[in-house]
């Protein structure tokens, strides 16, 4: 199904793809992204993809945005077969330590699946999710999706703190908070690593498209990581 | 050369134009809240578009000139003396070392903007010097804060620009009520025409949640078909519209994503009147067409040589 695309302002486009969070349109979504990337047109400031979307952000001074639309059109109706090799996407390990003290939500979220604490630690290390889309925070990764048996909904009334690393889970989303921000989300774990890094290139350690993999670690290889970076 | 600040006032932080070209991870944009004045005074000195400045919300501000310079203040009505005497704003000025600026709270508007010729000189990360407070980005010390009292502000040497000041018909009056043109969104994660009719033939009123960030607006409230929508990127300007229909407008610190249903953009132009509105000022909405606020945005990327050039 194509996308549709629109100027949502003088500077950006919007392509608007089925609006479901599943890997069939998801690996639409990324097609299109990386054709878009492999056509590095001039003028293009950012290309945001997420679940359903992407957001492209030109310089109204390089890029007339009717014209810019009726590219990307035809670009994303044209054939696959010639296109680009797709951009490299990683599999990211994230060590995370479930300890109740770092775990403020894992026993009653635990208690309210009617799973024991260390099942639903197995559950969630147990998959490999995908990078959804990025916002919220630099580096705040939205992943999919979580095992159904131990899906939460967000707190009814969100924290002011979340600390740092602190791992979460909104319903289908996972994710790490990368800074100490205020948060909704139900948390199950703390990563001690320092994942954002604004001295690199690329800041983010996550790029929608990579996945990432969970792996339970105990309080002191918590300690020698902490502050690690990525 | 240094600026040392005595009295930092409610809100100083370090802005340039931006930071432009990382929204794909997660990081905005930030930048001045309010355009028009930001780019008016580097433009009276000669400077860069964008050449750093002090965005002051909330005075009063008090500094010192540590040594000779040109400024210029653009924006809200501070009531401003350079050693005791009056000065203009939307002027520039010459300033003799030991210099010391005054500026008072502002009965109108909010934001107003201090450079200096050459602008100042504060280390950039990622491109940009500018301050996102909750990314812990920018600004004198590199990591987000906010000016604080003691604060010495490098500034460059530069030629010192003639006098020049703002044609009056340049210079706003910052108004009550404010109209808000914007680009509508009817798209499939927007509103349809008979959900954006509350928008647009009623009056709303800025109340006090608002910041960098977004400006939450009060008034009839605003129908949509869900309560969210798969989170999509978002730009400043942005109207959305959260299950209780009261409308919010991102600025420029917005989070890049956003996952309430979208009524559309304000004009990029028309977004420093909304920036300069103080709780209670009230709003209306009207629809104009994505090319005409194009061409005049274009316009004014033009006049005042503004060109954005892709990150890595």
């Amino acid at each position: 199904m194509l996308p549709d695309i629109l100027q949502t302002s003088e500077t950006t486009l919007l392509m608007l793809f089925e609006q479901r969070m599943n890997d069939a349109v998801f690996a639409e979504v990324m097609a299109a992204a990386n054709k878009i990337d492999a056509l590095a047109l001039p003028g293009i400031i950012a290309t945001v993809p997420s679940y359903a979307s992407i957001q492209l952000v030109f310089d109204p001074l390089q890029q007339a945005g009717g014209e810019l639309i009726t590219r990307l059109k035809t670009l994303v109706a044209s054939s696959s077969a010639q296109s680009a090799s797709p951009t490299e996407h990683r599999t990211i390990e994230i060590p995370v330590c479930y300890d109740a003290e770092f775990g403020w939500d894992l026993a009653s979220l635990a208690a309210e699946r009617g799973l024991s604490c260390s099942e639903l630690v197995e559950r969630h290390c147990g998959r490999l999710y995908q990078v959804y889309a990025i916002g919220f925070l630099p580096g705040f990764a939205y992943l999919g999706s979580v095992d159904p048996l131990i899906s939460g909904a967000r707190k009814a009334e969100p924290r002011r703190r979340v600390a740092k690393g602190s791992v979460g889970i909104a319903n289908q989303q996972t994710a790490v908070y990368p800074a100490e921000s205020p948060g909704g989300w139900q948390i199950i774990g703390r990563c001690p690593l320092t994942l954002v890094d604004y001295s690199r290139l690329r800041p983010s350690p996550f790029a929608v498209g990579d996945q990432v993999q969970f792996v339970p670690i105990d309080r002191s290889q918590f300690g020698r990581l902490l502050d690690q970076p990525l | 050369m240094s600026l040392t600040i005595l009295t930092a006032g409610g809100q100083s932080l370090i802005q340039d134009y931006g930071r432009h070209g990382h929204q794909a991870e997660g990081i905005t944009t930030g930048g001045p809240m309010d355009e028009h004045a930001f780019l008016w005074a580097n433009r009276l000195l000669n400077n860069s578009f964008n050449a750093a400045q002090i965005e002051i919300a909330l005075g009063p501000f008090r500094a010192r000139f540590n040594q000779a310079t040109t400024i210029a203040i653009c924006g809200a009505a501070y009531p401003s003396r350079l050693n005791g005497q009056a000065i203009r704003l939307w002027q520039s000025h010459r300033v003799a070392a030991g210099s010391e600026l005054t500026m008072d709270r502002s009965e109108q508007g909010i934001y107003c903007y201090l450079a200096v010729a050459g602008g100042f000189d504060c280390r950039q990360t990622l491109g940009s010097a500018t301050t996102v407070m909750r990314e812990s980005l920018g600004g004198l010390t590199a990591h987000g804060n906010k000016l604080a009292a003691a604060d010495c502000v490098p500034y460059r040497t530069a030629e010192a620009p003639g006098q020049r000041q703002v044609p009056e018909r340049f210079i706003p009056a910052y108004k009550n009520p404010v109209t808000l043109r914007f680009v509508t969104n009817h798209s499939r994660t927007g509103l349809s025409r008979l959900e954006q009719h509350p928008l647009i033939s009623n009056d709303y009123r800025v109340t006090e949640r608002m910041s960098r960030m977004a400006y939450c607006l009060t008034g009839k409230a605003v129908p949509t078909k869900a309560d969210g929508i798969l989170s999509q990127g978002v730009t400043c300007g942005t109207i959305q519209i959260p299950p209780d229909g009261q409308p919010i407008v991102l600025m420029k610190d917005h989070q890049t994503m956003g996952g309430y249903p979208i009524a559309g953009c304000v004009a990029r132009l028309d977004l420093p009147k909304l920036a300069q509105a103080t709780p209670g000022t009230l709003v209306r909405f009207s629809p104009v067409s994505v090319s005409l606020a194009a061409a005049e945005l274009a316009q004014q990327l033009r006049f005042f040589g503004i060109s954005l050039r892709r990150k890595v």
